[in-house]
């Protein structure tokens, strides 16, 4: 927005100030860096790590590196707190049990549903590595806040998408089970229909209400500079 | 390859690089008849530089097909900005494809398809959920090429689309190999300049068709519901919800780069989905391929041949060179036809064929094919007969030649 103004002050005063500013603001927008990607904390662990469950001859493992704050098997499930994989900005509690099957975690988009949350989704992807087993998977889901199952989406890699109630069920405390499918799996939550933003009018349209003054200051702008050069022709051309 | 250096690093060297060498060739470039030509190629490379600036600083987002490589693809600059209002990037009308990796901004003939599909009420798209209807997220990214087009008309198309640049870069191989280029007639440029008004209508109203459940509630073609009610099993929904990306040549360019360059894991290409329009790769498919196939033929004989049937060229034209937007487009092409002596140079230096600044009489000749390169004006030998002009102020304009 500040870049647009120094654009247009540019343009309506003429001044090389402006475009020395222009230049020294670029430069200087570049030594700020971008959100960085969130710190791993705590226990470190790489794509050498199993974690084993052997009540249910069942084994997870990462494809990548990443972090929790701590980890522990309950139930014969595997709890990651605080669980953030490299390259991801977002870290959070995954829940994951692999019966009868090894399994290979590739990423991990946590559940960020809260009271104040402008939208909730969650994402896993996994390959099953050996026979097709049962998986059990938690995301982090707020129980209070219980999606619908039209709200989850499983499909492989190659983009078919199941059904549910066929091989995957969504239980009332947010936990999804798979069974019966191997290969590249993706679990994923997209909001549907339970969506609620209760921010302020300005909040939740920022970007839209930004986009129309920008385009009215341009259209005023460029309507402006036209009157004036057509006065100015028109001067010249009485004289 | 993934180099992850630290942006405090390479976003100011990017940036004092790219003035010093900008101001170096306009201050110091000898041959006048190509120094606007050498500074554009300039400003091209850094502008695609900066489209993919997120293969040089890195992976931000989660690796999303990690077996497939770590895929740094989530670095938009857009994303950053404005949250998951729209988190698919800034527009920027040019052809910087959605697909590839490391991009910083999104081609808005991408976004206009796939914000349909979420239309009324809801605000998911493809693996991402909004905060912000589709028809709002519609509304700002037709904002945002109107305010690009009335700033800077085609002039992206000319200096800083990516594809306009493989294009060029086409072209200069041609002249290394001593091939003189070959022209349409003036009628069928004129049919390629209106094609691309019906490619454009043609392709939107078929992502509406496609996506009629969820805009209407009712589905026109069998099996365009992805993962419905219940979780259907999606047919041919998956793969042409965005059915232009699915012809454009950018994406398969795109692809093969960045699989050729280590920056996508080859799967990308080699995972083959058969869908309804040929066999569709990861990225890609039968069709783009062999789009991107004639183009690259046909560019070694036609100068700037995918810029006469663009999408994205015709948005930005419709938006800076139709009416009522012509009248207040700041960026205009403009000609004294006291200086012209109509020698015609102009028309045949063109590489989109435009013809307005030759067959006008005078004043703005801003033709909606003209890339705004700037071409004619270096050629031209007449002292100020062109000239382009930003707000009423001359940027550059034609200098007197023996």
């Amino acid at each position: 927005m500040l870049l647009y103004l120094l654009v247009c002050g540019a343009l309506v005063f003429h001044c090389r100030v402006y475009s020395f500013a222009l230049i020294a603001l670029l430069v200087g927008l570049s030594l700020f860096s971008f959100l960085p990607a969130v710190e791993g904390q705590g226990t470190a662990f790489s794509t050498m790590d199993v974690f084993d469950i052997p009540a249910v001859n069942g084994s997870i493992r990462f494809s990548v590196n990443g972090s929790y704050t701590n980890a522990f098997l309950e139930n014969d499930m595997w709890i990651f707190n605080n669980l953030t994989l490299s390259g991801s900005r977002f870290s959070g509690t995954l829940k994951f049990s692999a019966k009868n099957c090894d399994v290979t975690i590739h990423s991990f988009t946590p559940s960020r549903a809260t009271s104040n949350s402008t939208y909730s989704s969650c994402s896993i992807r996994y390959t099953v590595e050996s026979d097709a087993g049962e998986q059990v998977i938690n995301l982090g889901g707020d129980p209070s806040r219980p999606s619908h199952y039209s709200e989850w989406t499983v499909f492989n890699q190659d983009s078919v998408f199941f059904g549910e109630g066929k091989t995957w069920k969504l239980l009332p405390d947010e936990t999804v089970i798979v069974k019966g499918l191997s290969g590249r799996l993706t679990v994923m939550r997209y909001s549907y229909g339970s969506f609620v933003d209760d921010r302020a009018f300005y909040l939740r349209h920022s970007v839209s209400i930004t986009t129309g003054i920008i385009v009215a200051l341009t259209v005023t702008l460029a309507t402006v500079i036209k009157l004036r050069s057509n006065k100015k022709a028109k001067t010249v051309g009485d004289a | 390859m993934v180099w992850e250096l630290p942006v405090n690093i390479v976003l100011p060297i990017y940036f004092l690089a790219a003035i010093a060498g900008t101001t170096l060739i306009a201050k110091f470039s000898r041959n006048k008849t190509c120094r606007i030509s050498n500074l554009r190629l300039y400003i091209q490379i850094f502008a695609v530089i900066a489209i993919f600036m997120g293969l040089i600083i890195g992976p931000f987002g989660q690796p999303r097909w990690a077996p497939l490589g770590i895929s740094p693809r989530d670095r938009l600059l857009g994303a950053d900005l404005l949250g998951n209002q729209l988190p698919d990037g800034i527009t920027l009308p040019v052809l910087a494809c959605y697909y590839p990796n490391g991009r910083t901004v999104t081609c808005p003939a991408w976004q206009l398809q796939a914000y349909i599909f979420p239309f009324w009420n809801y605000p998911r798209g493809y693996e991402v959920t909004y905060s912000t209807l589709g028809i709002e997220k519609i509304g700002i990214v037709i904002g945002s090429l109107i305010v690009a087009s009335l700033l800077f008309g085609r002039a992206f198309c000319g200096w800083l689309c990516p594809f306009g640049l493989f294009q060029d870069t086409l072209s200069r191989l041609r002249r290394t190999l001593k091939w003189k280029h070959r022209s349409f007639s003036d009628e069928t440029n004129k049919k390629l300049g209106q094609t691309r008004y019906i490619i454009i209508a043609t392709f939107l109203i078929l992502s509406v068709i496609f996506g009629s459940y969820y805009i209407f509630g009712t589905e026109l073609i069998p099996g365009t519901i992805a993962g419905g009610p219940g979780g259907t099993e999606a047919g041919i929904v998956s793969s042409i919800n965005e059915p232009y990306c699915l012809i454009c040549p950018m994406r398969p360019l795109c692809s093969l780069i960045e699989a050729g360059i280590g920056s996508m894991n080859f799967s990308y290409i080699s995972q083959i989905v058969y869908g309804p329009l040929g066999i569709i790769g990861g990225y890609y498919s039968s069709i783009s391929l062999t789009v991107l196939i004639i183009v690259i033929i046909l560019s070694l004989a036609y100068r700037r041949i995918w810029c006469r049937i663009c999408a994205v060229g015709a948005l930005t034209a419709l938006f800076s060179t139709t009416w009522p937007f012509k009248k207040i487009a700041l960026t205009k092409l403009q000609k004294d036809e006291q200086k012209c002596t109509k020698c015609g140079i102009c028309k045949r230096a063109c590489p989109t064929q435009a013809t307005d600044m030759y067959t006008k009489k005078g004043g703005d000749v801003t033709d909606s094919k003209c890339i705004l390169c700037t071409r004619c004006i270096e050629i031209c030998p007449h002292k100020n007969a062109l000239k382009i002009t930003f707000a009423g102020k001359t940027i550059t304009s034609s200098k007197e030649t023996q």
